[in-house]
């Protein structure tokens, strides 16, 4: 699969979790972005963005969560990535990021 | 003695290169050249080199074509940096240490070729000059030099990157670029200043135009401030501002600036979010400079800090950007770190000249790559050292 294919779990305590599925590239980055911005428009105090279904993601797929994460910060909601796959992971601490939502550094 | 065998004949060679060369234009310059050594015997021929290093093209056209620079004296030439006698004889036609072409040249019958070639070298040296000056005076050599139409973001990149190759009596810097008439968001930078090299690599996120309009900002912030004599962390501040105020798209730029002091070896140096530089001590691999973290410029997230270390004489040092080593063959498999630094190595065996390591590195990425490149691919060499220096000048 090559297309991000989100899918949105409304958790009680006000958090969305958005599962991206496929790969984060400059393909999909837009869609991923538009995905993530919508999230946090639902009146969410957190929205939680779960990487374990995306095997690759490149620069393009990092912008479209600076993207994301600038928006958050304006809308003031908690924008966080978990659980992802080692090679995404080594991404977002190369790009220095991974701090930015709440991923350890090293 | 021959006419091409005495010594004055060269000095006026090079005297009307210089005084014809006031008025001439880049598409008579290789007329220019065939006039100017003809009172000696000798005929010339100017070629310059493709932007992707793989032919040496005649200007004007001669009926042979271009010459191919694997596997034939022509590139044997150009790549060693060292005169192949003939005939014809080939002499390599460089700027400084830039590698910008050969001159094919056919000795008159029964001279000693010897101090043909000696005389041949001179006019090379002022040839490569006049080549770099009277370039920007017309789109002839840009032509003879393209083997394909640029993208307007390549345009523009490539007009605003130094030259390829640099080197002073003390290191050499040298850099490639690929995919040559399409790259875009990538970029290198770099200024020598008595015993101060200041080195940079870049790489905007995207493809394009707009990526290469972020490295564009980002190199006018970035040397707006060295110049005025900026530190690396004020550098990056500088970068930081110019990309977040003219990008509302998280449009962001990774990098790795290094100040390297001749002086004392120290080497200081900041990456936003880049690969970390590989550092190669005695032609093996000792580490990468894992040190002076921060996020890519244009994302504001704490703040800058320096890392240092020492460098030794002798020591390379091994910049890239990700298209390199994320380049993919025909089963997905990226080309990667290891073979990277593995290739490095074994080529650092060779004593090539620096540029002349980088051309086989990047041709070795994209003979792996399958298809067209997904990413721009960069990679800046530094060798610090006064042999590596001496072997970049034919």
């Amino acid at each position: 699969m090559t297309y991000a294919d989100p899918v949105t779990e409304e958790q009680p305590d006000k958090e969305t979790v958005i599962r991206l599925r496929g790969d984060v590239d400059l393909d999909t980055h837009l869609e991923v972005e538009r995905t993530i911005v919508a999230a946090l428009k639902t009146g969410a105090d957190s929205v939680v963005v779960d990487l374990s279904e995306v095997p690759f993601l490149d620069s393009s797929g990092v912008r479209a969560l600076l993207q994301a994460r600038n928006e958050a910060l304006r809308l003031e909601v908690r924008l966080t990535v978990r659980d992802p796959q080692p090679i995404v992971a080594q991404v977002l601490r190369l790009t220095q990021v991974a701090p930015l939502f709440g991923l350890p550094s090293a | 003695m021959t006419v091409a065998n005495a010594p004055d004949s060269w000095h006026t060679v090079l005297a009307t290169l210089v005084e014809a060369g006031h008025r001439t234009g880049p598409a008579e310059l290789g007329a220019l050249v065939a006039e100017a050594v003809a009172p000696t015997g000798v005929q010339a021929v100017l070629y310059l080199v493709d932007y992707e290093q793989r032919a040496l093209r005649p200007l004007p056209p001669v009926p042979g074509g271009p010459e191919p620079v694997d596997g034939s004296a022509a590139g044997e030439a150009f790549t060693i940096g060292r005169s192949v006698p003939g005939p014809p004889a080939w002499v390599p036609v460089v700027n400084g240490t830039e590698r910008l072409g050969v001159l094919r040249v056919v000795p008159p019958p029964g001279a000693d070729p010897y101090p043909v070639l000696a005389g041949c070298r001179l006019v090379a040296g002022m040839v490569g000059h006049l080549i770099t000056a009277k370039t920007q005076y017309g789109d002839d050599l840009e032509r003879v030099r393209r083997s394909a139409p640029m993208t307007p973001a390549a345009e523009l990149l490539w007009r605003l990157l130094p030259p390829l190759t640099f080197a002073n009596r003390q290191m050499v810097i040298t850099a490639v670029l690929e995919p040559c008439y399409d790259v875009g968001g990538d970029a290198f930078d770099y200024a020598v200043d008595g015993d101060t090299v200041r080195l940079a690599i870049y790489d905007a996120v995207g493809k394009g135009m707009r990526a290469g309009l972020a490295t564009a900002a980002a190199l006018g912030a970035a040397r707006a401030h060295r110049v005025a004599d900026a530190g690396l962390t004020e550098i990056a501040t500088a970068v930081d501002r110019v990309l977040a105020d003219e990008f509302t798209d998280a449009r962001f730029v990774t990098a790795v600036l290094a100040d390297l002091s001749l002086a004392d070896g120290r080497l200081r140096y900041v990456n936003a979010g880049h690969p970390p530089p590989v550092l190669f001590r005695a032609g093996q691999a000792v580490g990468t400079l894992d040190g002076g973290g921060r996020t890519p410029l244009g994302v504001l997230g704490g703040p800058t800090s320096l890392a240092e270390t020492s460098f030794e004489p002798g020591d390379r040092l091994l910049l890239y950007t990700d298209g390199v080593t994320e380049a993919r063959d025909h089963d997905g498999v990226q080309f990667g770190l290891d073979r990277l630094v593995a290739l490095a190595e074994s080529v650092a065996d060779a004593d090539l000249p620096a540029p002349e390591t980088l051309r086989r590195l990047s041709h070795a990425v994209i003979d792996h790559q399958a298809g067209p490149p997904h990413d721009d691919a960069t990679l800046v060499l530094l060798e610090w050292s006064e042999a590596a220096a001496s072997r970049a000048v034919p």
